[in-house]
């Protein structure tokens, strides 16, 4: 087993690890938190599937980086749910 | 940032899933994850066809950092859906308020609490940044780094300057709007602007490449930044508050 393909398993741990908070936890923050690391999963064995060969390959590189930077967009975006949910509990709360 | 946020209350009442379902939630989690390890064993190393195809035509790209070239010339699309995504992101927190678009985007306000260490350990470290945060799009032209890296680091001093307490931002500023918009404005332009010469949107002319790579980078950065800054302003729920200032006051008699 190479070094690569020992990222790329970890990454598919990663991966179930996350794929199972997400569904089991009701916790909407932590399930947030879960799919960040299913996603980090799938980032890592896409780019330990690059170097696997003699050099390591650029397009999964520019990819990776790419889905790094929509993630962060999508935790935003699903954050900014969490608190609008949050408030309007705290308002049927009050009422 | 979320501290005041009493997170998931549904959650409180919504109890987690019975055992034996998690359970087999696991269970089939776990085969499928066997099942994706065998299949990556038995897929063996990947042949990397690509890695040879942007080496032979990086000379055309206009940069050195293959990395870069893929992200900005060879597959330019998708670096412009990602800027495109952003905006969008952007435009769904920002909390808009057209009777703000008057008030500047970067106000000085007049802290409560001072905390002169932390003052005077910004006004060294923001400089610094930012001039590493140039530097990093620069080189990212031959060597790992670029728009997203600067971006994200401009970001960082934003943010540092929004916990400090003395400035805060208003994203409704007509200036701030201006740099929401500039990557994707700049990138569009320079995509279209090229089928002139080449005929094909986003088909940079090869002298050409290594500039107009510049020029969406550096209006990338700017956008990059501000809309992780703003990200995190949005997503503030109340103001941050010094509590170190606060332990500090405790002591003095």
């Amino acid at each position: 087993m190479t070094q690569a393909m020992l990222y790329a398993v970890f990454g598919i741990v990663l991966f179930g690890v996350g794929l199972f908070g997400a569904l089991a936890i009701a916790h909407v923050m932590k399930k947030l938190l879960a799919i960040n690391i299913c996603g980090v999963g799938v980032f890592m064995v896409f780019i330990a599937n690059a170097s696997s060969g003699v050099a390591a390959d650029y397009v999964p590189h520019a990819m990776v980086l790419t889905g790094i930077v929509v993630a962060v967009a999508g935790t935003a975006m699903a954050l900014s749910l969490v608190v609008r949910i949050n408030t309007l509990e705290q308002q049927e709360e009050d009422a | 940032m979320f501290n005041n946020l009493t997170l998931g209350r549904s959650a409180q009442h919504k109890a987690d899933l019975p055992v034996g379902v998690l359970f087999m939630v696991a269970l089939a989690i776990a085969a499928a994850c066997l099942f994706l390890t065998m299949a990556l064993i038995d897929f063996g190393p990947a042949e990397q066809p690509l890695v040879t195809l942007v080496a032979s035509h990086l000379e055309q790209s206009g940069v050195e950092n293959p990395v870069t070239a893929v992200l900005l010339n060879f597959r330019s699309y998708d670096t412009l859906l990602e800027v495109a995504v952003l905006l969008i992101v952007a435009l769904a927190v920002m909390p808009a308020n057209s009777e703000q678009s008057k008030v500047r985007f970067i106000s000085v306000l007049v802290p409560t609490e001072r905390s002169f260490v932390l003052e005077a350990f910004l006004r060294w470290l923001l400089p610094a940044i930012v001039v590493t945060s140039g530097y990093l799009l620069w080189t990212g032209a031959a060597l790992p780094g670029g728009a997203f890296q600067a971006g994200a680091l401009l970001a960082g001093a934003g943010i540092l300057l929004l916990l400090a307490g003395h400035h805060s931002f208003n994203f409704n500023a007509s200036a701030a709007r201006l740099l929401l918009v500039v990557g994707l404005a700049v990138f569009l332009l320079v995509g279209a602007a090229v089928i002139l010469s080449s005929g094909i949107a986003l088909a940079y002319p090869q002298a050409w490449a290594g500039i107009l790579i510049l020029v969406i980078e550096v209006a990338a950065t700017l956008t990059i930044a501000a809309i992780l800054v703003l990200l995190f302003c949005a997503l503030q729920v109340e103001a941050p508050r010094a509590n170190y200032e606060g332990l500090i006051k405790e002591e003095r008699p």
